[in-house]
């Protein structure tokens, strides 16, 4: 540990003065004390280091982050166009598929097939299912085989 | 020299607090200023749909070829590759490529696989921009009622102009931001969308439309009538179902008729005997709506109406209108349907002398024959019976004289002489639907109420609205109220079934199902002078169907028509498109409906009720 220093140690390289010659004491070798100004030093850089590592960080968060929110807006943009593209192509296949329904296409192609219109509409008569329908009269019942065919 | 820097730094210190705290909002906005530009985005339009969702009319996006010639290098080039995509000659494209602007429109709302493939081509300086059209895949169906837009897309006419402001929608705006370059960047706010517009659906159904236009339009070619209108009607809603306005076109009826195809009369056209031109032609553009699916489906002379002459045009009515005559003696017993009358073969009446249309000596007649017969003397002598102030209520009764409630624009109300403009023939001339004006679609409200048991119920064209998430919101429904009480109602029903089974209006019969209505034959007014104009005359018919359990009514009226009798080519017309609804919506005819109600009460409910199918299965 350090030796034990004195006032009069410490003092005494800072009066030389003419003194009447005395023996001078023996000189010493002092443990160097550790200096006030480093040991506060070496904290005080890192808060520095520290505080600008924070202040990129920070940057570079900002910006990645506005990247990364600009690329989403992209990507929305995008998304939104192809909904709007979607929408549209939507829109026309509706007015297409109308087109192709239209009455007076469905009656031409009918005509195109051949298709003709009934002289006279029949209507069938109501035939009520709630009572048991007649039985078919036919002239001669169907003759049994006497054998199958083979 | 220390102080000096330190007061400079002072100042510089000071602006920017000034400019980066207090003055920072004026600056951003001159930024953004530069940066930015405040485009419209147009709403979409609604669409048009009849009852069944079919498409009549709607919206779509289409893409316009533009250029910037400013930075387009080599024009030659690009007009090269681009002319047979659009269609344009490449010199064309190449002047306007070389025009000293930044802005040129190639080509207008190019189809979609022309848009693709430019995109396709990538060329510098060629951009595709969204725009808007008004597109009508049925062609000209309905164009009367449907209406059109203009080249701004606002409506002009019909639903497309009535409904303007439910269709149209909201504008909304939106900011794009660009580099200085013009490089367009992502920006996500400072936009206000653009709100759709309501769709709406209608009441019209597009089969029943199209059939009523069909006819319609073989009767105007065959009887060289200069126009025309059909309007069928769901008798219990008011739900019109299909409302036909047609005009020979002017090259075709010179001074009178239209010429074409001549059809037999008495024999109307159905869909499928009907001339079709199948031909897929360019439609003329005559609004903003393209008709891309443009086929010539009328027959050659024939156009759709400029406007909806059901609800704008007036005309006598004529013998249709001895309807209102009928119900109010019916009603205060004036007469009862076996009432005898003693009607003379002309009838003197101050300086006029009314006739028959037939030539006849004095002959006893029931009120029933005289309706069936449309006797003029027989149904005034009723009318005198009855009395002026009681013709004059009835008459308002049944709604001429007002708005139909359609609302539709340019709409009459009709002309309906008070008992101050009454002369001293009016009640020999206003019995017989002369004197009055009317439209056809207050006619036919008329007998649909005879057709709803006595119940009148006003008209209705919209039968929904089609908000743009395609959510439906039905309209109020119509409003209705007694004109005719029941038992009176019941007689009437009777009489005008006589006109069909041995009157004046045979040719209005349908197999299979009991007819009831009224012909009517009325001479045109002159616009000149006082009187009629020699030979013109207007033909219609006006009934209903089945007659004992009424489910559609329905009116044609033909315009300077030869032969003139309504009996001849308006019934005739209204037999086919009567015909047709009948078997569309199902309704069963008069003898399965008998059967159905008497094995219901034979079933024990006690109580026959109208057929099922007319209400299940009904419009």
């Amino acid at each position: 540990m350090a030796p034990p220093s004195t006032a009069t140690a410490r003092r005494a390289p800072a009066a030389p003065q003419s003194r009447p010659a005395t023996r001078r004491p023996p000189l010493r070798i002092f443990q160097p004390e550790p200096r006030r100004g480093a040991r506060k030093g070496r904290p005080a850089r890192a808060h520095v280091w520290m505080a600008v590592a924070l202040v990129v960080g920070s940057l570079l968060f900002v910006v990645v982050g506005d990247a990364m929110v600009a690329q989403d807006q992209v990507r929305l943009s995008n998304l939104q166009g192809a909904i709007a593209s979607a929408q549209a192509t939507q829109k026309s296949m509706q007015t297409e598929v109308a087109q192709l329904a239209a009455p007076d296409r469905v009656v031409a192609q009918g005509i195109a097939l051949g298709l003709t219109a009934p002289a006279q509409v029949v209507n069938l008569p109501q035939v009520p299912l709630d009572v048991p329908l007649p039985v078919p009269q036919t002239s001669s019942a169907p003759t049994p085989a006497t054998s199958p065919a083979r | 020299m220390r102080l000096l820097l330190v007061a400079v730094f002072g100042v510089m210190i000071l602006r920017l607090v000034q400019v980066q705290e207090f003055g920072n909002q004026h600056y951003a906005a001159l930024s953004r200023a530069q940066l930015t530009q405040a485009v419209s985005v147009p709403a979409v339009r609604g669409g048009i749909y009849d009852r069944n969702g079919e498409v009549l009319a709607e919206t779509v996006t289409r893409q316009t070829v533009v250029a910037d010639p400013q930075i387009i290098s080599k024009p030659a080039v690009v007009a090269a590759a681009l002319s047979p995509l659009l269609g344009i000659p490449a010199d064309t494209l190449r002047a306007q490529l070389t025009e000293p602007t930044g802005f040129v429109y190639l080509a207008h709302r190019v189809p979609d696989a022309v848009a693709a493939a430019v995109t396709k081509m990538n060329l510098n300086g060629i951009n595709l921009v969204p725009e808007s059209q008004r597109v009508v895949p049925v062609g000209r169906l309905a164009q009367p009622v449907v209406g059109t837009v203009g080249w701004d897309g606002n409506g002009t006419s019909g639903m497309e102009y009535q409904l303007q402001s439910l269709l149209a929608g909201k504008a909304g705006t939106t900011d794009l931001l660009q580099s200085p370059s013009g490089v367009a960047l992502p920006s996500g706010d400072r936009s206000t969308p653009a709100t759709p517009g309501t769709g709406v659906e209608l009441t019209l159904d597009e089969s029943v439309q199209y059939v009523a236009e069909q006819a319609l339009a073989a009767e105007i070619v065959a009887s060289h009538a200069t126009g025309g209108t059909a309007v069928i009607m769901d008798v219990k809603s008011g739900d019109i179902l299909a409302m036909a306005n047609l005009n020979a076109t002017p090259a075709a009826n010179g001074t009178s008729g239209a010429t074409g195809t001549p059809a037999t009369t008495g024999t109307p056209a159905t869909p499928a005997t009907a001339t079709l031109a199948a031909k897929v032609a360019t439609a003329p553009n005559t609004s903003g709506a393209t008709l891309i699916a443009q086929s010539d489906t009328l027959p050659a002379g024939v156009e759709e109406a400029p406007s909806n002459s059901a609800v704008t045009q007036v005309y006598e009515p004529g013998s249709v209108f001895k309807l209102v005559t009928f119900s109010a003696a019916l009603a205060d017993s004036v007469v009862t349907p076996s009432t005898t009358l003693s009607v003379p073969a002309a009838l003197p009446m101050g300086k006029y002398t009314f006739h028959d249309a037939e030539q006849h000596g004095t002959e006893a007649m029931t009120a029933t024959q005289v309706l069936a017969q449309s006797s003029n003397i027989g149904t005034i002598e009723v009318a005198q019976g009855l009395g002026e102030t009681r013709l004059l209520g009835q008459i308002a009764n049944l709604g001429f004289g007002k708005p139909t409630g359609l609302d539709i624009p340019g709409e009459s109300q009709g002309l309906v002489p008070g008992a101050a403009q009454w002369t001293g023939t009016s009640i020999g001339s206003t019995p017989i639907g002369q004197d009055d004006a009317v439209t056809a679609q207050q006619v036919l409200d008329a007998y649909n109420s005879v057709a709803d048991g006595g119940v009148f119920v006003s008209p209705r064209l919209i039968r929904a609205t089609v908000a743009s998430d395609g959510a439906v919101t039905g309209a109020a429904p119509s409003e209705s109220h007694r004109v005719i009480d029941p038992g009176t109602n019941s007689e009437l029903t009777t009489m005008l079934e006589s006109v069909v089974s041995a009157g004046t209006g045979t040719s209005a019969a349908i197999d299979g199902y009991t007819v009831a209505g009224k012909t009517g034959t009325a001479q045109i007014p002159s616009p000149d002078h006082l009187g009629y104009i020699p030979g013109a005359y207007i033909g219609s018919f006006a009934g209903f169907a089945p007659a004992q359990h009424p489910v559609l009514s329905a009116i044609v009226v033909l315009d300077r028509p030869t032969p003139i009798y309504g009996g001849a080519v308006a019934a005739p017309v209204f037999s086919t498109i009567m015909s047709y609804a009948l078997h569309h919506f199902g309704i069963p005819t008069t003898a399965a409906a008998t059967t159905a109600a008497s094995t219901t009460a034979v079933g024990g409910t006690g109580s026959v009720t109208v057929p099922a199918g007319a209400v299940t299965e009904g419009p």
